[in-house]
């Protein structure tokens, strides 16, 4: 196809305005026409005058320029019904005037979405498009005819007349410009074709019933039938259909008053109009309201299902499981990472309780949880859970509680992780860690061998001597009992001694598996400095445990916490030892800090920490020592981050160095997971 | 041990910190009849009134706050030379040099026996109570020179080089020869002189005169190489 030249393409557009005016003009007229025929009033005027509607949905649907279609409409009408040219001229202007106020109000001011699917686009639409206008255009209708000095003349009948006018182009509108509007933004048939085609029957049946004179009497309520099709449109189709249903019977209203019959037939016909006028309104603002508010009412549904389903989609998608328990603790939801971790499908495990489920692996009981959560406490746990194909796994599930909006409790929901994979890594990290720290110990016994070596002398030197002694006094000439005793009582108190440093010394390089227990922090530095001393002692430095005790406990591994204190204890007594400065203490000890930490720290009078090395203290295979490797810190450091803790140093202004390491306290009576 | 004021009975004092070995002294040394007193440390010893008769000191080398040399070291600087003997569980050769020059009578490893000991006390006793007499008496008096076969000068040589502490792998390299030698050297000499022990061989070569001047320089590796 030839693709069309810019000036060809012009042209086009111009020809396909002009038609759409011409359009606009015709329908005009036929309107006009129509309505003067179906409902004439008197002096060339029509009851209801739905060709404003037309004009106004014109106006909103091509723009401004619809003006001069309705300009054109109006004039051919004003001849039509017998009015000179200059006044049938001076009319069209106010009903370019109508349009033009329409559009200014309901496109460049308030813009409305002409779908009407909204009640604020319909009360838009009721309000800033239906009145102003027609009020407008019959004001500059009557001013501009009484200064062309004819015809119009303000007096008690022609005031009515101006009500008439007023009335009838604000229904034209209401009634029409909806239908228009709501059909070109939307022109596709309902997908119910069958049911719309009843609903057209309907219609039409019921607007016979409701306004023919045999069956609806003047005055007569039968006309109210009506609502069962509007309430039909309004809920089960939409706005257009809606805006169908009312123009529909506004044609049969105003044909059944204009060719008096029906229930408008009264006394007199002001009052027959203002009753159809009553009725219409009526029926229209009700009718574009419902049909609004019932498409409303459909979108946030709609927006609930989505954002339900997109809510689905997310907790599924999540590496977590998520359940949901209602108040009894059975299940009622289950996402699918929930259905996959356990290996059931979601109806398989609707309706059933966690215990059903799992066992208990943590430090609190999942039998009790749905209870304490509703009784309002978070609870996290873990589990495990055994499943045919994928064996033992553990789980970490965090609940809560869910609350209506009164705050009543209404279920649990329980997030749940599959942690297998993170213990096995923290296992193996343990085990790690075991080895190395095993290592660190053998190194350390191998350092301190001089001073343990000296440490067990001590007491075989004791007992040899003892022995020797006893020896002697019984071969003495005078067999001296007491003597003999003592000696020996001395000899076997210390051969006890000697086998308590070799059973210290074996646990301590034994290769063992990690045995976290509840240790009194005082028992642990106890028994540390007894370990410690002689090293302290080989390098010419005094150990000593700060006075007072505390009766704080720690969880953890007594042998590693022992082997972090004594690597601390040896680093100080070597540093001070290296400064050759004569005063050489070293102090241990614990205190309570806030927030039910224990604070367990090593002291010197040594040189304390440079600023430099600060930084680097903790990092492996740094060091200042002359035959250092570097690990030890670095070692400790893993130590008492793996029992939870941490290690730090700090030089303080009086002196030397301290090491501090701050564990959790436990409390009596609290629950650790072992 | 409430006597130690009197002239007449010979007093030994113990200086230990480690109370079972002090215990345990006391226990055999009251087996052969000796009265002692016991301190955990030299600043009790030196705070003490020590008897004026016939007495000596066994005191543990290694102790916090002062040494057994050093409490010796004081013990003279205040004119009190009371015969000491050092005993170390440390087996280290050059303290026990560094104790017999100090002027220590007698060294001791730990563990000791108990013969050696109770000797040393008996001999430190002896010497004490002829302190009164003027003329230098020595330990060699015990091991007269008859006893034993004479040393030869290389032999001298190592003996000199182990009295001033150094290992068999250093004496080795500055005498030019190999290890295997000095341990044979030492060993010969050990058994000429009879004793078992190298805080015993130290304390018979410092005190018998074996070298003329054992504080000289150990040869040093300038020389060794120019040999």
């Amino acid at each position: 196809m030839k693709p069309l030249l810019p000036a060809t393409r012009a042209t086009w557009t111009a020809a396909r305005t002009l038609l759409a005016l011409a359009l606009v003009a015709a329908a005009y007229l036929a309107a006009g026409v129509l309505s003067l025929e179906l409902y004439p009033v008197g002096d060339g005027l029509a009851g209801i005058w739905p060709a404003a509607g037309i004009a106004v949905a014109a106006a909103l649907i091509l723009g401004p320029l619809a003006a001069v279609g309705v300009l054109v409409g109006d004039f051919l009408f004003g001849l039509y019904a017998g009015w000179a040219p200059i006044p049938a001229l001076t009319l069209a202007v106010g009903s370019v005037a109508e349009v033009l106020v329409a559009w200014l109000l309901l496109v460049r001011l308030i813009p409305i979405d002409i779908r009407l699917k909204r009640t604020r686009d319909v009360a838009g639409f009721v309000v800033m498009g239906a009145l102003p206008g027609a009020l407008l255009c019959i004001a500059l209708r009557i001013g501009l005819l009484a200064l062309l000095g004819n015809s119009y003349e303000l007096n008690a009948e022609n005031m009515s007349g101006l009500i008439i006018g007023f009335v009838g182009h604000s229904l034209g509108i209401l009634v029409v410009a909806p239908v228009f509007l709501a059909w070109t933004a939307e022109p596709k048939l309902p997908r119910r074709r069958v049911e719309f085609c009843l609903l057209l029957l309907a219609t039409a049946i019921l607007n016979v019933i409701g306004f023919s004179v045999t069956v609806a009497a003047p005055g007569s309520a039968v006309l109210y039938t009506i609502f069962v099709a509007v309430l039909w449109a309004a809920l089960r189709f939409g706005p257009r259909e809606t805006a169908l249903v009312i123009a529909i019977t506004g044609v049969f209203a105003t044909w059944a008053a204009g060719s008096g019959s029906g229930p408008f037939m009264l006394s007199n016909q002001n009052e027959s109009l203002i009753s159809l006028s009553l009725f219409l309104f009526v029926a229209t603002a009700t009718a574009l309201f419902l049909a609004a508010a019932a498409c409303e009412r459909d979108l946030y549904l709609q927006r609930v299902v989505e954002s339900e389903h997109a809510q689905r989609a997310l907790i599924d998608q999540m590496a977590e499981g998520v359940v949901t328990l209602n108040v009894d603790g059975r299940l009622d939801f289950a996402s699918q990472r929930f259905c996959m971790l356990c290996g059931k499908s979601e109806t398989q495990l609707i309706g059933l309780r966690l215990t059903d489920l799992f066992e208990d692996a943590g430090p609190s009981t999942i039998e009790s949880l749905p209870t304490a959560v509703l009784s309002g406490h978070d609870i996290e746990t873990e589990v495990s859970l055994t499943v045919p194909e994928h064996g033992s796994r553990t789980l970490a599930i965090t609940a809560r509680c869910l609350t209506a909006a009164d705050g009543r409790p209404t279920g649990t929901m329980a997030v749940v992780a599959d942690i297998t994979d993170r213990r096995r890594a923290e296992e193996r990290s343990q085990q790690h860690l075991r080895q190395l720290a095993h290592m660190g110990r053998v190194k350390s016994l191998d350092e301190m061998a001089v001073a343990i070596a000296h440490e067990v002398a001590q007491p075989l030197t004791a007992i040899t001597t003892y022995v020797q002694a006893a020896l002697r006094f019984l071969q003495a000439d005078k067999f001296q009992r007491n003597s003999v005793q003592e000696a020996l009582d001395g000899a076997s108190s210390q051969a006890q001694r000697a086998s308590v440093i070799v059973a210290r010394i074996r646990a301590f390089v034994q290769d063992r598996p990690w045995q976290p227990t509840d240790l009194l922090v005082d028992d642990l530095l106890r028994e540390t400095a007894r370990f410690a001393e002689p090293e302290a002692r080989q390098h010419g430095a005094s150990l000593a445990l700060a006075p007072g005790r505390s009766p704080c406990r720690v969880h953890g591994d007594e042998i590693q916490l022992q082997q972090v204190l004594i690597n601390l204890i040896r680093n100080a007594a070597e540093a001070m030892a290296e400064q050759g400065k004569s005063l050489r203490q070293i102090v241990l000890a614990a205190q309570l800090t806030g927030d039910d930490l224990v604070d367990v720290s090593v002291s010197d009078t040594g040189p304390g920490i440079e600023a430099g090395q600060r930084e680097h203290l903790f990092e492996a295979f740094c060091t200042t020592k002359k035959n250092g490797v570097g690990i030890g810190l670095a070692l400790c450091r893993s130590i008492v981050e793996a029992h939870g803790g941490q290690l730090w140093a700090e030089t303080p202004a009086t002196g030397g160095a301290i090491f501090h390491i701050v564990l959790r306290e436990v409390r009596h009576g609290q629950l650790t997971a072992n | 041990m409430d006597n130690s004021q009197q002239t007449d009975i010979p007093v030994v004092y113990i200086v230990d910190d480690e109370p079972a070995v002090r215990d345990a002294l006391g226990l055999l040394l009251q087996s052969v009849g000796l009265a002692h007193i016991g301190f955990p440390d030299a600043h009790a010893l030196l705070a003490y009134p020590l008897s004026s008769g016939p007495c000596c000191l066994v005191s543990d080398l290694r102790m916090p706050l002062m040494s057994g040399i050093e409490l010796v070291e004081t013990l003279r600087k205040k004119g009190l030379f009371i015969p000491a003997i050092i005993i170390s569980g440390h087996g280290d050769i050059k303290q026990a040099v560094r104790a017999l020059k100090c002027g220590a009578a007698d060294f001791l490893e730990k563990p000791f026996d108990d013969q050696d000991l109770i000797d040393a006390v008996h001999a430190a006793l002896k010497r004490a109570a002829n302190d009164a007499d003027p003329s230098p008496t020595t330990v060699a008096d015990e091991a007269p020179p008859g006893r034993r076969a004479p040393i030869s000068p290389r032999e001298v040589d190592v003996l000199r080089l182990v009295v001033n502490g150094c290992q068999n792998k250093v004496i080795a390299r500055q005498l030019g020869i190999s290890a295997r030698t000095v341990e044979v050297h030492r060993a010969h000499v050990m058994q000429k002189l009879g004793v078992t022990s190298l805080a015993e061989l130290v304390r018979v070569a410092l005190h018998g005169g074996l070298l003329e001047n054992p504080s000289e320089e150990p040869l040093s590796n300038h020389h060794a190489i120019a040999r």
